[in-house]
């Protein structure tokens, strides 16, 4: 008893310098989550009608309607290939940084891949869209060569071109994770797995991916769920591209059926604590800023 | 192994050239062309975009809006983020505490923009820049946080024990010892902070109201296609600027060791 | 006035479940060096954690010069600490490490800066004034950490291990150069270390901590050579241990039969015929011959084969096989004995020593 009322007195002193964070937080962040939570109980309506009588029907129609459960997968899907392809591309360069340079080599073309990181994403969409575009470089490079008589559109307003922006600008948030770990993981570990009879790709299997696993999901994490919530790169380049983030700002702005809206943000919120939470779990939650 | 070695260097800096540095290079280049596509062979040189976009009272306005709600912010992140960091250095085993902080950092920004948007619209607060800068605040706060509670992790606690020993209060202690140490790391959090709400579109799309940032300005100019000689200029002054404060602040931190902008 | 720096009365430090330390009970006189030594984890800096005020004792009392400090915070305890790490602080030069407490305690500049020559004067660091703490060697830096607290003249000076990280001839020189310093400013010091030989250098007295208790404490001659138990002897440098059974007690003379062997010594406690003791002879006080005047079966004499030679520079130590004492140490200064030799082994009874468990 003595104890635990010295530990609460404890923890109430180390909260203290947080008070300020806690209640702002709370009003800004966690009240309007709870402000959502309550609409998407109650009946909506579109162009702002609101009922405030509790139904499920939001969520009964978000994960029932074909539309929305089309939309749901398709954006799964879209977040997790496009994943797995930056995976692809960042984890060679990430393995060539951390352990095929020499000195602070590493360090400084990972500066050069970050350069571009904060600098406005809507300007790189812009970058791509005159590349990719139907005036872009690539239809007058074919044009010119006489390849080609129309601009193809294939490129540009399609998946594709969706794939390649969110490459563009998410590899860093891939490459680095996977650097630090990569990195990270002691010579002696490759050496004494060498002299224990592996040989380097059994090394790479054995040794390296396993170990690389916490980079793997930090860059899952920064990759996957920011994706999931994406609208205005799917709304700019992907054409016919209609992504979660895309119904949802729909149902808010122009449809107006603010309770179907909350249910369908509710979800993705659901699906992000989830993804939080497995890996959190699987990195404990100390690794994560150490 | 020297010819996996070379292929991975060709990949990476292929991936860098082409994948990076290219459509941003494209982008600097078409500034200067006299011509509203982006098709070879360059129509010739003329600087008419930048004197067209420095006529467009809009873009300035956008620019000063950007800055108002970067400095905002940054100001009240740091205000707030700073003793929390405190905190968080000693609660960072409470998994309670830590995923309070965490969770308004990994959600999306789509789901804090419309979750202000809802919240503001209900309490009757008119959106305006101030409600951008408040929904801003949300996600910088856990950026602030784990940015200097790295770094006060990372400081040897027998440097404030030694203060101590040699007569100094737990103020005096703060003031000589701990805020000279962790100086660096707030400077660079409140660098970071800045720079990100300065680009941020998605959480301010839904806050702004009919206010104008520079990400608005852009995605609004974007609809017009005859705009696209402006945005290129208008993205080039900015990707130079931008640029040039990144490179100083990443390789400062580099040099400083507090980690990359990314892994905090 | 009190004639003890430091008083400890009866100190307890539980961590959870953990006991840290248990019954600390200790004095320190003014201007005695005690050197508390043990093996990691025996509680060592959890001690100077106490004295210094970094910690609450669980139970148990702190006085320091006659006055009780629970509860009274580092920043106002007479004491100053010199860390394992050294803790010198890397935004701030020499000079302003030294002067740091000065500064804090808002003394006039001038007398600072008198104060801050005159200890580097003291530490021969005088020409290093200006410099960063990084542009500094491991001696160096050892020397602006001691003038850091020894210009607050505390009442006691506390050291974790601070010469841990110097390599073994820097860190003997230093060793000599602290102890002299310390006689001359006639000062308290508590210094902690997990090296017996560091220990016998840097003492007054010793205290010998083993899982959180003061199991032994005395001079380094006393407890060297009449250590209170086993870990103290073992602890302290290579020891023959003997279990025996006492066989008749003349006086304080008393003789003991192990196995085959008979140990005759001298005792100060109290034996009876038929108690089970510990004996310990130190390899040193061991007498190598190659033939031997006495019969096997006399006291105090061992016959064996040598199994090991183990050469140490100055001295070499040999392992000797017995017939059923199992394997005795032996120290030689020549070199002239080789494995498989056979070799009888003689004592003086001065040099058995009865010790506890």
């Amino acid at each position: 008893m003595k104890i635990s009322k010295k530990k609460s007195w404890k923890l109430m002193r180390n909260l203290i310098y947080s008070l300020p964070a806690i209640i702002y937080l709370t009003i800004f962040f966690y009240i309007p989550l709870v402000t959502m939570i309550m609409y998407s109980f109650w009946h909506g309506e579109p162009l702002y009608r609101v009922v405030r009588v509790f139904t499920l029907e939001n969520y009964v129609r978000f994960f029932t309607e074909e539309l929305s459960q089309n939309v749901f997968i398709s954006t799964n899907i879209i977040s997790i290939v496009t994943f797995l392809i930056i995976l692809l591309v960042a984890y060679p360069i990430a393995y060539f940084l951390a352990r095929m340079t020499s000195g602070d080599t590493g360090l400084k073309i990972i500066l050069l891949i970050l350069i571009p990181l904060e600098m406005n994403y809507l300007i790189r969409i812009f970058a791509w869209r005159n590349i990719l575009g139907e005036n872009g470089l690539i239809n007058s490079f074919l044009i010119t060569l006489g390849l080609i008589d129309q601009p193809i559109t294939f490129f540009f307003h399609s998946i594709y071109a969706v794939i390649i922006v969110v490459l563009h600008n998410a590899l860093p948030y891939a490459v680095v994770p996977l650097y630090i770990t990569i990195r990270s993981i002691p010579e002696n570990l490759y050496l004494a797995a060498m002299d224990l009879g592996s040989n380097k790709l059994s090394v790479f299997f054995r040794v390296t991916l396993p170990l690389s696993m916490p980079g793997i999901a930090i860059a899952f994490l920064f990759i996957y769920i920011p994706l999931m919530g994406e609208f205005a790169i799917p709304a700019l380049v992907g054409g016919k591209t209609y992504m979660l983030g895309n119904m949802i700002v729909r149902q808010y702005l122009t449809v107006g059926n603010w309770p179907y809206a909350s249910a369908a943000t509710i979800s993705l919120v659901s699906i992000t604590l989830i993804v939080m939470y497995v890996i959190f779990k699987l990195l404990g939650v100390r690794r994560l800023y150490e | 192994m020297s010819k996996v070695k070379s292929f991975l260097n060709i990949f990476t800096s292929t991936v860098i050239l082409l994948l990076i540095y290219f459509p941003i290079g494209l982008v600097l280049l078409f500034s200067f062309n006299d011509s509203i596509y982006f098709i070879f062979p360059f129509k010739g040189f003329t600087l008419k975009w930048y004197s067209r976009l420095l006529e467009d009272p809009a873009f300035f306005k956008s620019i000063l809006n950007s800055i108002i709600i970067a400095l905002g912010a940054t100001a009240g992140s740091l205000s707030i983020g700073i003793p929390a960091s405190f905190s968080f250095v000693r609660l960072r085993r409470n998994t309670l505490f830590v995923g309070f902080i965490v969770i308004p950092f990994i959600m999306p920004w789509l789901v804090i923009g419309v979750s202000s948007l809802v919240f503001f619209h209900t309490i009757g607060i008119p959106l305006s820049i101030l409600t951008v800068i408040l929904s801003h605040i949300i996600y910088s706060i856990p950026l602030v946080v784990f940015i200097i509670a790295a770094r006060l992790i990372s400081l040897n606690p027998n440097y404030e024990k030694a203060s101590m020993d040699l007569g100094a209060n737990e103020l005096q202690t703060f003031m000589n010892i701990t805020l000279p140490l962790i100086y660096p790391s707030i400077a660079v959090s409140a660098l970071i902070t800045f720079l990100w709400s300065f680009d941020n579109f998605i959480i301010t799309f839904f806050t702004i109201g009919s206010e104008v940032t520079f990400p608005i300005w852009v995605w609004g100019s974007l609809r017009h296609p005859t705009n696209v000689p402006v945005i290129t200029a208008a993205s080039s002054i900015v990707i130079v600027i931008g640029s040039l404060i990144v490179y100083f602040l990443e390789s400062y931190r580099m040099r400083k060791g507090l980690g990359t902008a990314l892994m905090i | 006035m009190t004639p003890f720096s430091l008083e400890l009365i009866s100190i307890y430090k539980n961590y959870g479940k953990i006991t840290a330390l248990e019954d600390i009970n200790l004095k320190i006189r003014r201007g005695e060096l005690l050197t508390v030594l043990g093996p990691s984890g025996s509680g060592k800096s959890t001690l100077l954690k106490i004295i210094g005020g970094f910690e609450d004792p669980t139970r148990g009392e702190v006085y320091i010069n006659g006055e009780l400090m629970n509860n009274v915070p580092p920043y106002r305890r007479p004491t100053s600490m010199v860390f394992q790490d050294l803790a010198l602080f890397p935004h701030l030069n020499v000079f302003d490490n030294i002067a740091y407490g000065l500064k804090i305690r808002k003394y006039p500049i001038n007398e600072i800066k008198k104060k801050v020559k005159d200890v580097a004067e003291l530490l021969h660091i005088e020409e290093l004034l200006d410099r960063r703490i990084t542009q500094l060697s491991g001696g160096q830096q050892q020397r602006v950490a001691l003038a850091r607290s020894l210009i607050l003249e505390p009442e006691i000076l506390l050291l974790d291990e601070p010469l841990g990280p110097l390599d073994v001839k820097l860190r003997k020189e230093m060793q000599l150069e602290l102890r002299k310093l310390q006689k001359n400013l006639n000062s308290t010091w508590v210094y902690v270390t997990h090296d017996h030989e560091e220990a016998m250098v840097m003492s007054d007295r010793v205290a010998i901590l083993k899982s959180g208790r003061i199991i032994d404490i005395g001079t380094i001659k006393e407890i060297y050579e009449r250590p209170k138990n086993r870990f103290t002897a073992e602890f302290l440098g290579e020891v023959n241990i003997i279990e025996c059974v006492v066989d008749s007690i003349d006086g304080d003379i008393f003789t003991s039969t192990c196995g085959k062997l008979k140990i005759e010594g001298r005792t100060f406690k109290e034996l009876k015929k038929g108690d089970k003791i510990q004996i310990m002879i130190r390899p040193e006080k061991v007498k190598i011959m190659s033939s031997l005047n006495t019969q096997i079966g006399d006291k105090n004499v061992l016959s064996g084969r040598i199994v090991e030679v183990i050469y140490k520079g100055a001295y070499s130590d040999l392992k000797i096989e017995t017939e059923d004492s199992g394997i005795f140490t032996a120290r030689t200064l020549g070199s002239t004995y080789s494995v498989d030799e056979v070799v009888f082994l003689k004592w003086d009874r001065e040099d058995v020593i009865v010790i506890e468990e």
